[in-house]
């Protein structure tokens, strides 16, 4: 039994990391991207959403080949933190971050876009600063776009298999998540053991779609 | 010599449907006068109220309040340092703060809860201090929106087209409200508006612009005639 949870808990440690850790990049990188005008907003925007149309391997391909020891990054991380990014927790915890960036970013800079520019400026009229309008009037005002960007996150997260293979490989306790463990498991043609980590992701997945669901409603009403 | 709060001689280009205009802004605002902004859509009205409250910057030209420059090529003050209060067409009610909520969010530093329930008092919304402005009508959610505005008694006052959505009576109600606040606070006020009669009860000093430029400006009666008797030559014309 312990055997078989591994992989479900693994891939639940990278689904929260990864969005707690995009919680607060995709905040931030609201405000940036919202509250102020510069030249090259377009182009970060752009690569900000690449991950959404770049195939899994080929964003894999490319963070392995920059995360190796011998490389600058994966020296750099190597040297500083003692950490080895390859074949690693660590490694696919950045994967995941870069692959679901736009799942965090774009429905909160979508929610941001939305709301009428006069509730800023208005704010801005009363005496409140960029931050504290930010903080203040924006941020409640788009609970529903924050909340979607973290169940989204979070859903996407658990099912990933593209790049948390290519960066992590599939070592039992440290890279095999859930999705890794059915691809596994098919190979070994132990099909009832995959079977059963695909009814219990099959599961989760409409267990999200009806918290989701039922959250915006109430959140609607809030 | 009447003192001279505000003045602006600047230059900014701004588009309205599509079409593009230059705005050529020579204006004084004395202290504690009401200047009514009139003329047709696209005339400028909103871009020069804009320029004012910081929330555009204009292309050449300075704008000044007394002494200090608040816009210029070299400086600009931010809006959330000029303390003015800014009505705006859509009222701009934070949808997720109570109507008391709204108005404490006006207040520079601390709530002055007297003149917080003055506010309240005046512009006849203490029974509504708990709704959200999703539950309100125009009419209150334009009493909460200039009282807001002037919950920290701002020396520079901007309206944008405030009760353009109103019924008659309810602008007639609302106007003496404005008065009687204004005149407690000896505020400066300017005001963007279509309506001849807002613009005669409210304003001391009325600037006719058309296609970014003003057409000409003076007190109320003689700008409204002026105007007036030129529609009418207009209509002959036709």
């Amino acid at each position: 039994m312990e055997q078989f949870m591994a992989p479900l808990w693994l891939s639940l440690k990278l689904a929260v990391f990864t969005t707690l850790i995009l919680a607060l990049v995709g905040v931030v990188s609201g405000y940036v991207l919202h509250m102020f005008s510069f030249r090259g907003k377009s182009l970060i925007r752009a690569i900000v959403a690449l991950p959404l149309v770049l195939p899994p391997t080929v964003l894999g391909y490319y963070l392995l080949v920059a995360m190796q020891p011998d490389s600058f990054a994966g020296g750099v991380f190597e040297t500083l933190f003692g950490v080895r990014m390859v074949f690693s927790f660590y490694g696919i915890l950045l994967g995941s971050i870069v692959f679901s960036l736009p799942f965090m970013v774009s429905p909160i800079l979508s929610g941001l876009d939305a709301l009428p520019k006069s509730l800023r400026e208005a704010s801005f009229t009363l005496g409140k600063t960029r931050l504290q309008t930010f903080f203040k009037v924006l941020v409640p005002n788009i609970k529903s776009s924050l909340f979607a960007a973290f169940i989204m996150t979070f859903a996407h997260t658990i099912g990933e298999f593209g790049v948390v293979l290519m960066i992590g490989g599939n070592i039992p306790g440290q890279t095999r998540v859930a999705s890794i463990a059915i691809f596994h498991e098919m190979e070994a043609m132990n099909y009832d053991v995959a079977n059963q980590y695909a009814m219990v992701l099959l599961v989760f997945s409409l267990v999200i779609i009806f918290l989701v669901q039922w959250l915006q409603k109430r959140i609607a009403l809030w | 010599m009447v003192e001279a709060a505000y003045s602006l001689d600047c230059t900014k280009k701004y588009a309205d449907r599509g079409r593009s205009f230059a705005l050529e802004a020579e204006l004084t605002l004395s202290k504690g006068s009401f200047t009514a902004l009139m003329g047709p859509s696209g005339a400028g009205k909103t871009t020069l109220l804009r320029l004012l409250a910081g929330l555009e910057k204009p292309d050449n030209g300075v704008i000044r309040a007394s002494e200090a420059v608040w816009s210029s090529p070299s400086a600009f003050v931010a809006p959330h340092r000029r303390h003015i209060g800014y009505v705006f067409q859509d009222y701009a009610l934070f949808p997720h703060l109570s109507v008391k909520a709204n108005i404490q969010y006006g207040f520079r530093e601390e709530v002055d809860n007297a003149w917080l329930e003055q506010l309240l008092t005046v512009f006849k919304i203490q029974d509504l201090v708990n709704d959200r402005p999703a539950s309100l009508s125009g009419g209150q959610q334009q009493r909460v929106a200039l009282a807001r505005a002037l919950a920290a008694k701002p020396a520079l006052l901007l309206l944008d087209e405030p009760m353009a959505a109103l019924d008659f009576s309810l602008r007639n109600e609302i106007r003496g409200e404005l008065k009687q606040m204004l005149g407690l606070l000896n505020t400066t006020a300017v005001m963007a508006t279509h309506d001849l009669l807002e613009a005669t009860i409210l304003a001391d000093h009325v600037v006719w612009l058309e296609d970014g430029k003003v057409l000409r400006e003076g007190a109320p009666r003689e700008v409204l005639k002026a105007e007036l008797l030129r529609l009418k030559e207009q209509t002959r014309d036709i």
